[in-house]
C-alpha cells in the first residue's frame, strides 16, 4: 500500500510543480509562437500548418512562408482577443493551474534569454517554443530524482522541487545560450539522441535533445528508466488479467505521441451500401460501407479523431463496443496497428480502467496515506507558488513582491491597469499583434481602441505596466510592434 | 411575460464576466471541469432575468464585435422548463442588432406581443 502511495505522491508532487510551467508554454504556443528564421518547427506549428486554412503554409512555396499569415487570421480576431484579455486577468497564484504565473514567467523567460542572454536565435519564437520544452521537459537529471527509490514518499518530493528550480536557474544565466541553440537546431536537422527501454518482448524508443554532454546525473536518470522498464515488462505475466493490464500498459506508453482532437458517440444505421452517422434523428454523414458490416445493422457507433505527433497523422477510428467497424486515413501517414488496438478492446479496456482505479482509490483511502497525501498537497502550493511568481515578474524587493503580489492575486493585470476591462482588451490586442509582426493600425477594423488610436492605447498601458512590472511591456520601431512582455 | 423567466448561457470567461457585469438579476456559477478535461482556465454560466434582455444582448453584441453570430442559449421557464434557443445576427441585417436579439430572445414567451 506504502508503495502506491510512494507512486502517487511522486507524481502527483512532479506534476503539481511542472503544471504552471506546461501551461505557459502551452499559452506561448496558443498567443505568442510564430515560425520564423530557423529551420526547424516545432509538433504544434507543423499540425497547425497542415489543418488550418486548408494547409495553406504547407501548399506554397518556400514551405511555412505563409505560416505568419495563417497564424495572423486566427489571432487577430475578435475571439482571440478577448480570450488573451482573460488570460492576462487570471488569478495571479497557482492554486488553480496557475495559467497567469507560469504563462509570464515563459514569457519573462524569453525576453530575459533574447535580450540579456543575447540568444538572437529565440526572435523566432516558434524556435524558442522547442528550446523551452525541450529544455526542461528532456531532463534525464530529473528523471533520476523522480525514480530515486533509496528514497520513499515525501523523502521523495524535495530533491525533485530541488532540481527543477535549479533548472529554472540555469535557464536564467550563462553566457553560452545563443551556441546552446545553434547545437539544438543542428540536431532537429540531424537527428535527436535516441534512448532505447529493451526488454526481451519488445523495445521502447525515445527521442530527446542534449544540451550538455551526457552528466553522471543522465546516465543515473537513464539506468534507473530502464530498470523500472524492466520491472514493469520484463516479464509476461501468469494470469489473464495481468496480461491485460501488461498489454494496455504497455499501448499507454506508445500513446503518449498521440493527442485525440476529439471523440463523440453517435447513431450507426447501415443502410444500402453506406453507413450513416445520425445524431439526434439526423443524420450527420455517411461513409462507404465498412466489410465488417451488413445493410441492416444499427447500433451505437465510438468515433474518434486522434494525431499522431510521431508520425504527423491524423487518423478517423469508429468502433462499435469491442469491434473496430471502420478506420480513416486523414493525412498521407499509414495507420499504425498499435493505434488500433485500443478501439478494438474498448470496452473490455474501459472495464480493466474503471477496476484499477476503483483499487487505487481504495488504497489510497487508508487514514496514515491521506495525511501523508494532504501534507503533500498542501506543501504542493506553498512551493509552487514560491517557484513561479517572483520569476514571472521582474526582481525587486521582498516588501515590493508582496505588494504587487497581493494586487494581482485575483484578477492578474486588471488591477494594475486601474480595472479598466477596455484597457486589458487593447494590452491583448496589442501583444497579438507583435506575436505576428502585424502593424497595429491592421487591426482597427476590428478592434475599438479605448483611447483616440491604438499608440495612444499602448502608451498609456506601457507606461502604467512598466512602474508595476519593471518588464519591456511593448517594443516598439516605426509605429511596428515586434515585441511584447504580456 | 414572467419575470421568472430566465435566460442561461454557458462558456463565459471571467473576462465574459466582467463585461457582461455584475447586478441583482444576474447569477454565476463557476463550471466544473469534467476529470477528463485539463488546460482550460475557469469558465462559467451566467443565468439572468429577462428584465436583462437588452444588457444581454449589448454583451452578446461585443462578445462579438457586432459581426455575425450565432450563440446556444437556454430559456429557463418559470414552471422548470429548459428550452434551447439559438440566437442569430447577420452584420448585413437591415434590423437593428440589439432589437433583433432581443426579438429571439422574447420571441413566443408569454407577455410578450
Amino acid at each position: 500500500m506504502f508503495d502506491v502511495l510512494d507512486a502517487v505522491v511522486r507524481y502527483e508532487f512532479a506534476q503539481g510543480l511542472m503544471r504552471p510551467l506546461a501551461e505557459g508554454i502551452a499559452l506561448f504556443a496558443e498567443h505568442d509562437a510564430c515560425t520564423g528564421f530557423t529551420h526547424t518547427i516545432s509538433t504544434p506549428m507543423a499540425f497547425a500548418g497542415t489543418l488550418f486554412a486548408q494547409g495553406l503554409a504547407t501548399r506554397t512555396n518556400p514551405p511555412w512562408s505563409k505560416m505568419p499569415l495563417v497564424i495572423a487570421g486566427g489571432r487577430l480576431t475578435t475571439a482571440h482577443v478577448r480570450r488573451k484579455a482573460d488570460l492576462l486577468m487570471q488569478p495571479f497564484n497557482c492554486s488553480k493551474g496557475g495559467y497567469l504565473p507560469g504563462y509570464l514567467m515563459v514569457k519573462n523567460l524569453w525576453l530575459h534569454n533574447l535580450m540579456a542572454l543575447e540568444c538572437t536565435h529565440f526572435m523566432d519564437t516558434d524556435f524558442y517554443l522547442q528550446f523551452v520544452r525541450s529544455y526542461f521537459y528532456d531532463d534525464w537529471e530529473l528523471v533520476a530524482c523522480l525514480l530515486d527509490f533509496d528514497r520513499s514518499d515525501i523523502g521523495a518530493l524535495g530533491p525533485i522541487a530541488a532540481r527543477i528550480q535549479a533548472r529554472m536557474h540555469s535557464f536564467t544565466n550563462g553566457n553560452e545560450r545563443q551556441r546552446e541553440a545553434e547545437r539544438f537546431e543542428q540536431h532537429g536537422l540531424t537527428g535527436r539522441s535516441r534512448f532505447d527501454l529493451k526488454v526481451e518482448l519488445g523495445t521502447f524508443q525515445l527521442s530527446y535533445d542534449q544540451f550538455d554532454g551526457p552528466s553522471d546525473r543522465d546516465l543515473v536518470g537513464q539506468q534507473r528508466l530502464s530498470a523500472l522498464y524492466v520491472d514493469l515488462f520484463g516479464t509476461w505475466p501468469t494470469s489473464e488479467v495481468d496480461q491485460m493490464l501488461y498489454e494496455m500498459d504497455r499501448e499507454t506508453l506508445q500513446f503518449w505521441s498521440t493527442i485525440t482532437l476529439g471523440h463523440t458517440n453517435l447513431d450507426g444505421n447501415a443502410t444500402g451500401d453506406r453507413l450513416q452517422f445520425n445524431h439526434e434523428g439526423k443524420t450527420l454523414f455517411s461513409t462507404a460501407m465498412p466489410s465488417s458490416l451488413q445493410a441492416g445493422w444499427v447500433g451505437k457507433l465510438d468515433v474518434d479523431i486522434v494525431v499522431d505527433t510521431a508520425q504527423v497523422g491524423m487518423f478517423g477510428f469508429v468502433s462499435a463496443g469491442s469491434k473496430l467497424i471502420d478506420t480513416w486515413k486523414l493525412s498521407n501517414s499509414d495507420i499504425p496497428d498499435h493505434l488500433k488496438s485500443p478501439h478494438i478492446h474498448r470496452t473490455s479496456r474501459s472495464g480493466v480502467m474503471q477496476i484499477s482505479q476503483a483499487a487505487l482509490v481504495e488504497a489510497m483511502n487508508d487514514e496514515s496515506i491521506q495525511i501523508a497525501l494532504n501534507h503533500a498537497r498542501s506543501e504542493l502550493n506553498r512551493i509552487t507558488d514560491g517557484i513561479y511568481l517572483f520569476r514571472a515578474i521582474a526582481e525587486r524587493s521582498d516588501a515590493e513582491f508582496e505588494e504587487i503580489r497581493n494586487l494581482m492575486h485575483e484578477n492578474g493585470l486588471l488591477p494594475l491597469l486601474n480595472n479598466r476591462l477596455q484597457l486589458l482588451s487593447d494590452a491583448a490586442a496589442a501583444s497579438l499583434c507583435a506575436s505576428v509582426d502585424h502593424n497595429l493600425d491592421s487591426i482597427s477594423q476590428f478592434h475599438k481602441w479605448s483611447q483616440s488610436d491604438a499608440y495612444s492605447a499602448i502608451s498609456e498601458i506601457g507606461l502604467t505596466l512598466e512602474k508595476h512590472l519593471r518588464l519591456p511591456v511593448f517594443a516598439i520601431n516605426n509605429r511596428q510592434l515586434f515585441a511584447s512582455g504580456i | 411575460m414572467s419575470e421568472l423567466t430566465q435566460i442561461r448561457l454557458g462558456g463565459l470567461t471571467k473576462f465574459d464576466k466582467a463585461d457582461l457585469g455584475s447586478d441583482p438579476g444576474i447569477v454565476y456559477e463557476e463550471s466544473e471541469l469534467d476529470s477528463g478535461q485539463h488546460g482550460e482556465v475557469t469558465v462559467f454560466t451566467v443565468m439572468l432575468t429577462m428584465a436583462l434582455v437588452s444588457t444581454f444582448a449589448a454583451f452578446l453584441l461585443r462578445k462579438h464585435n457586432e459581426q455575425s453570430f450565432e450563440e446556444d442559449i437556454e430559456i429557463v421557464h418559470p414552471d422548470g422548463r429548459i428550452e434551447r434557443r439559438k440566437i442569430r445576427w447577420r452584420a448585413n441585417s437591415s434590423e437593428a442588432p440589439e432589437a433583433s436579439i432581443i426579438r429571439q430572445i422574447q420571441a413566443g414567451l408569454p407577455g410578450v406581443d
